[in-house]
């Protein structure tokens, strides 16, 4: 793989693809990250994102549910989740706050605040085609 | 997710395996939590070191659990969080509430 602007991208159908998915990001990060830590924060980040993507996309003839293009980039990792259906509400908010946000988050509606916890930025688009696309970075340690 | 429930001293040991993320019975978690409360068992420990998968539907169905537990003056602690869960819990400052201790007697002894 070259180092300046690797990609890797994976469609997804179902739940049972998210096994693939993260073999898939675990090997792309090995690659590029030193630490496992920040494998498994970018490995479970990923896989929610996925995962909700599946969960809420609308089914399209010859079109899978989902798709994850994985990039290394600038050092950082970038994934573009994209999924075709309703659009959704990002919160604005940087990080997950367990003293303002406890209770409201107990019933759900977790999923954007933990890969923003847990990853540099999220980003939301929204396309004309109904297509959601969300932007995720992270700044990989070893060049911080 | 499966669940397997045993009790020491009163204190009510959760054992939790499999993929925390993706079944309804993660989320069902909650309800079995509940439950115990009803029954007033208020003192639970939820033991985490065969979690295989965790999302957020899993750090859901905890943050409701032990809000219920403490609303019922009771308490949760975790056991045996793997790596990745320590991560989620650091990173989104669920530490700051909810301990995890590295074995299941000393969750226990710290929720007596």
């Amino acid at each position: 793989m070259d180092d300046n602007k690797t990609k890797l991208k994976i469609s997804l159908n179902s739940f049972d693809d998210l096994e693939h998915v993260r073999e898939a990001v675990i090997k792309f990060c090995r690659y590029h990250c030193n630490s496992n830590d920040e494998i498994d924060i970018i490995e479970m980040s990923l896989l929610e994102a996925c995962h909700n993507a599946v969960q809420y996309s609308e089914k399209r003839k010859n079109k899978p549910l989902c798709e994850l293009i994985l990039f290394y980039d600038n050092k950082c990792i970038k994934a573009i989740v994209k999924n075709y259906g309703k659009a959704f509400k990002v919160t604005e908010k940087d990080t997950f706050s367990i003293d303002q946000d406890f209770l409201q988050y107990k019933n759900g509606g977790l999923g954007i605040p933990l890969i923003k916890s847990l990853m540099d930025s999220v980003e939301y688009l929204r396309k004309p085609d109904n297509t959601n696309e969300l932007i995720i970075v992270k700044k990989l340690i070893k060049y911080q | 997710m499966r669940i397997k429930e045993t009790e020491k001293d009163g204190i009510v040991i959760l054992t939790l395996s499999g993929k925390m993320m993706l079944d309804a019975k993660s989320a069902g978690l909650h309800d079995y939590v509940k439950n115990l409360i009803e029954q007033g068992k208020t003192k639970v420990i939820m033991d985490m070191g065969k979690i295989t998968w965790f999302g957020s539907t899993g750090l859901g169905a905890l943050l409701a659990s032990y809000t219920s537990l403490k609303d019922n003056d009771g308490d949760l602690k975790v056991a045996r969080a793997t790596r990745k869960i320590r991560s989620v819990f650091m990173f989104t400052q669920i530490i700051k509430v909810l301990e995890n201790y590295d074995t299941v007697e000393e969750a226990v002894a710290a929720i007596k």
